[in-house]
């Protein structure tokens, strides 16, 4: 069996580099330590260990550097982000060598900079190796995590079912700081390319093979020691990576197209060339009490309720404005609407349902929906709209029409569904018969 | 030489500083720090997900959110009778258990099976209704609800759900939280701890119950487990005034309640700032709540300000403790936006021990009281264009036995069955289900599943994923992992989503 099976393995002593540099970050931090220890006279007398540490220190830094500098060649970093850390690394060998050299002819002042600058080499140095290995990392807390609120620009298949993957699972290691196997995935053109071992075959792609070994294999990805992925990610993933990497792919997983695609493609407008609804008007709609709410996660289209705001409120149409594309559904049930309210219903390209029942809409007002082609639900119930109104607007796509309680009579009710055939009207008024066993108990 | 006397200001800051001992400084000391060097060491083990693992916001626990895909329903009406009516007197109609009827049942069948009361071999007992085929479904329903099977063509039959207790307060709580024993989430708070509530002047749960008495279960079915508690079930009066002392008391006006109410969350925000319990914010925002609820309670809470013919429609008589009055309360507030509202019917328990529980005389006496009041509120909220996005859930913690009960091996004086944990019907209508559908079979008896069977997981991951939940990725963090209302299992239910 050969020593190294696979190119792709970095050399041993590379392989030693992560380990390695933690005892230089000790040492020399310990002697920064006792330098400082000693202005003090009652810790005066541990300085005498202070160039002891330092050999040691600047011995184990260039053993970390040798190592590091094999490491690097093993291919799997880009070469930019190594370069900083490679760097530092030397200068920190070389300043704890100068200060063991230096040792007392030094003046005081200039050891105490030399070693204010070798504890910040050490810190800086630790954390951008910390960043090549572990992936990028702020040092804030988790609790400032992306508000879940936000709404992700991406809307392809590949934005919304590999890319946030592939982010948590695989950029650390294969993307633009680190590229274990030469392969990167932060990008579909970067996962077309493949890595190191030639690209994956549209058949049996390597990638894909990789994660389906299993996890006692070393070969396994993710590596066993890291998270893992869920069944339904690895079956996103294969069915891109087999499809050779494109933005809009078919996951073919049934249970999620059924769920996650198909009914919404069918009864949603299409949104594909639709954008993320900017954050800033979302933030002044939400302020001003009005509900604000993506259909779904992560979709760009929005509904908005206006049933329960307080009478007075100063509604934002200019936010408003801005999501006239956004916006599918709207609620102003048993709102007092003006005319601003009808000017921008008027201007709703998308709007699929609407609920005006119980509000102050008029005979007039209802000539805001002349252009709403894609209206499904319309529910009236409750208003004083009537049949001349109505039979004045097209809705082409009209699926559902509520008119409980409006001044329709029943003898207008045909020419309605004659005027909108494929809708299924409602005239409410429902009663049920009174029968002997809603009033009669049994003994 | 008398003592200096030292100012008010003074006397404080000495008092504070008596506070904070050596002792108080070294516990801070060693939980501030030790925590520190501890998370990343919980990190490693996996202990905290920072991506977004909890959905709860301490400041708004009740902002509205969306589900993680296009929701059909936007709010659900869970119609619970309990003490599990008979599903072969109802709904799951058996022709051959009519040809049994009288006869010892088969030793084969008891085999290994354990009853809550029936001892020895029973015999088994026929339907006691009469069945026909409704609407353009066909689906089966017998004369107990004459007014329900009506409306057959708009409900979605589960007719093989299936659970795995017997009894009833455990069953109650895995049908509503996941689990036989106390401490999880129930289904309702679960709902509005990833939707929110959309109307911020009312809960976002609310629990009616009738028939006399709360489920067998208590309280614990509409709780919050685990959950913070600002997503319990919020439960109404069954008499008079659904909701206490929402008037201020007398000489007391709007602004002084406001000012009184700050004077009080300004002690709890302290209070919490001190000793970061969560379940102090939960306590600010119902008072909140409480306070917003003033204003928009009275009129949604009262049905007796609704016309006569929808009262008539359902059999409502305003103040009095009926299933139909909640039934029209339901409608109201989810037409005013609540997310989830929750009937508890006491009452089914049908053993057939006295005329209250036999089949032919107390359990059409239920029937009675519901049928009119169900078939009112899936009327109402269609001719209302609320059904279209509000799920309506008709179901029970379990079924009942194809044998006439023999408790204690004594024949019994009415007819009667067993509990039955085996099979049993639950309907959904409306928010999404396809009505006329039916899905699942039992065998000829209606003893086991033969087709279709449900487990009550798989009854929560369908009314979740109606919701637009994923129930798999509706987490919340407790003890070290993420739970979920289905723990490790179900399957929504695809064949009777429309």
């Amino acid at each position: 069996m050969p020593l190294f099976p696979d190119l792709r393995t970095p050399p041993l002593m590379g392989v030693l580099h992560p380990i390695l540099v933690h005892f230089p970050i000790a040492f020399l931090l310990l002697a920064a330590g006792l330098q400082l220890a000693a202005l003090h006279p009652a810790t005066k007398k541990f300085e005498p260990f202070i160039p002891m540490l330092l050999i040691l220190g600047s011995i184990s830094s260039l053993l970390a550097a040798l190592t590091g500098l094999l490491l690097s060649r093993s291919g799997d970093y880009a070469e930019g982000a190594v370069r900083l850390h490679r760097n530092t690394g030397l200068a920190l060998a070389v300043v704890s060598l100068a200060l063991w050299w230096g040792g007392q002819q030094l003046p005081r002042y200039l050891r105490n900079i030399g070693f204010a600058l070798l504890t910040l080499l050490v810190f800086f140095t630790g954390h951008q190796g910390g960043q090549l290995t572990h992936g990028p990392f702020s040092l804030s807390l988790p609790a400032d995590a992306p508000t879940p609120t936000s709404v992700p620009a991406d809307t392809s298949a590949y934005g919304r079912l590999v890319a946030p993957v592939l982010q948590e699972k695989c950029i650390a290691c294969h993307g633009p700081n680190r590229q274990k196997g030469g392969l990167r995935l932060d990008s579909p053109e970067w996962a077309r390319k493949g890595g190191k071992n030639g690209y994956m075959t549209a058949e049996s792609p390597l990638s894909v093979h990789r994660m389906r070994l299993p996890l006692s294999d070393d070969k396994h990805m993710p590596p066993r020691q890291k998270k893992q992925l869920l069944p339904t990610e690895l079956q996103h993933l294969e069915a891109w990576f087999e499809q050779q990497c494109p933005l809009n792919f078919n996951p073919r997983n049934t249970a999620l197209l059924a769920t996650n695609t198909t009914p919404e493609a069918t009864y949603w407008p299409s949104a594909t060339d639709l954008s993320a609804p900017p954050t800033a008007a979302l933030a002044a709609i939400e302020q001003a009490g009005v509900v604000v709410l993506p259909i779904a996660q992560g979709n760009p289209m929005l509904e908005i309720n206006f049933q329960h705001l307080p009478a007075n409120t100063v509604i934002p149409w200019e936010a408003l404005t801005q999501i006239r594309a956004h916006t599918v559904s709207v609620r102003l049930s048993g709102q007092a609407l003006s005319a601003a309210h009808l000017r921008w219903l008027s201007g709703l390209p998308r709007l699929t349902r609407l609920y005006l029942d119980n509000s102050t809409v008029t005979e007039a007002g209802l000539s805001c929906l002349q252009h709403a082609n894609q209206l499904k639900y319309l529910n009236l119930s409750g208003t004083s709209v009537g049949f001349v109104a109505l039979s004045r607007l097209q809705l082409p796509q009209l699926q559902k029409l509520f008119i409980f309680q409006t001044p329709i009579r029943p003898d207008q009710v045909a020419g309605l569904k004659k005027h909108f055939p494929s809708a299924h009207l409602d005239t409410g008024a429902a009663v049920l018969p009174v029968l002997e066993s809603d009033t009669v108990m049994l003994k | 030489m008398c003592a200096k006397r030292i100012s008010l200001f003074d006397e404080a800051r000495l008092e504070q500083a008596r506070l904070a001992t050596r002792r108080l400084f070294l516990k801070e000391c060693a939980i501030g720090l030790g925590s520190i060097a501890f998370s990343p060491l919980l990190n490693s083990c996996g202990q905290s997900a920072p991506t977004a693992a909890s959905l709860f916001d301490a400041d708004h626990p009740l902002r509205p959110r969306a589900p993680h895909f296009p929701a059909k329903a936007k709010s659900v009406i869970y119609l619970h009778m309990a003490g599990a009516p008979s599903q072969l007197e109802l709904f799951d109609y058996k022709p051959e258990l009519q040809k049994l009827d009288g006869q010892l049942c088969p030793e084969s069948l008891l085999e290994g099976k354990k009853f809550a009361f029936i001892r020895g071999v029973p015999r088994m007992l026929g339907t006691q209704g009469v069945f026909r085929q409704h609407g353009q479904s066909g689906a089966w329903m017998s004369n107990y609800l004459p007014h329900l099977s009506e409306v057959a063509d708009d409900l979605a039959f589960l007719k093989a759900v299936h659970t795995d207790q017997f009894n009833h307060a455990p069953a109650q709580l895995l049908m509503h939280t996941g689990t036989a024993r106390l401490g999880r989430p129930s289904l309702g708070a679960w709902a509005t701890y990833g939707l929110g509530s959309e109307n911020a002047n009312l809960p976002g749960f609310i629990v009616l119950t009738s028939g006399g008495q709360n489920p067998d279960a208590g309280k614990s079915v509409w709780g919050s487990g685990f959950l913070p508690s600002v997503y319990q079930g919020v439960q109404c009066r069954a008499h008079g005034e659904p909701v206490l002392f929402l008037d201020n008391p007398t000489g007391i006006d709007q602004s002084m309640r406001r000012a009184s109410l700050d004077a009080i969350q300004a002690v709890n925000q302290e209070t919490y700032q001190e000793f970061q319990d969560p379940e102090t914010l939960s306590r600010i925002s119902q008072y909140e709540l409480a306070f917003r609820m003033q204003i928009a309670a009275p009129d949604v809470m009262d049905i007796s300000n609704e016309p006569a013919y929808i009262q008539e429609l359902y059999g409502a008589t305003p103040g009095k403790e009926s299933f139909a009055n909640n039934a029209l309360l339901a409608r109201k507030l989810v037409e005013k936006g609540v997310r989830f509202v929750q009937l508890f019917d006491w009452g089914w328990d049908v053993h057939g021990n006295s005329p209250d529980t036999a089949l032919e005389i107390g359990l059409h006496n239920k029937c009675r009281q519901v049928d009119r009041a169900v078939t009112a509120l899936i009327l109402d909220l269609k001719q209302r264009g609320l059904l279209d996005e509000t799920l309506v859930v008709w179901g029970s913690e379990f079924g009942r036995t194809p044998m006439q009960e023999n408790r204690n091996g004594i024949a019994m004086p009415y007819k009667g069955r067993d509990h039955h944990a085996d099979a049993f019907t639950i309907w959904m209508c409306g928010g999404g289900a396809k009505g006329g559908t039916t899905y699942g079979e039992t065998d000829d008896i209606g003893f086991y599943p033969v087709a279709g069977k449900t487990s009550v997981y798989d009854v929560q991951a369908t009314i979740l994923k109606l919701l637009g939940f994923d129930h798999e990725r509706l987490t919340y963090p407790f003890q070290g992992r993420q739970f979920r209302l289905t723990d490790v299992s179900g399957t929504p239910v695809d064949a009777i989503i429309s």
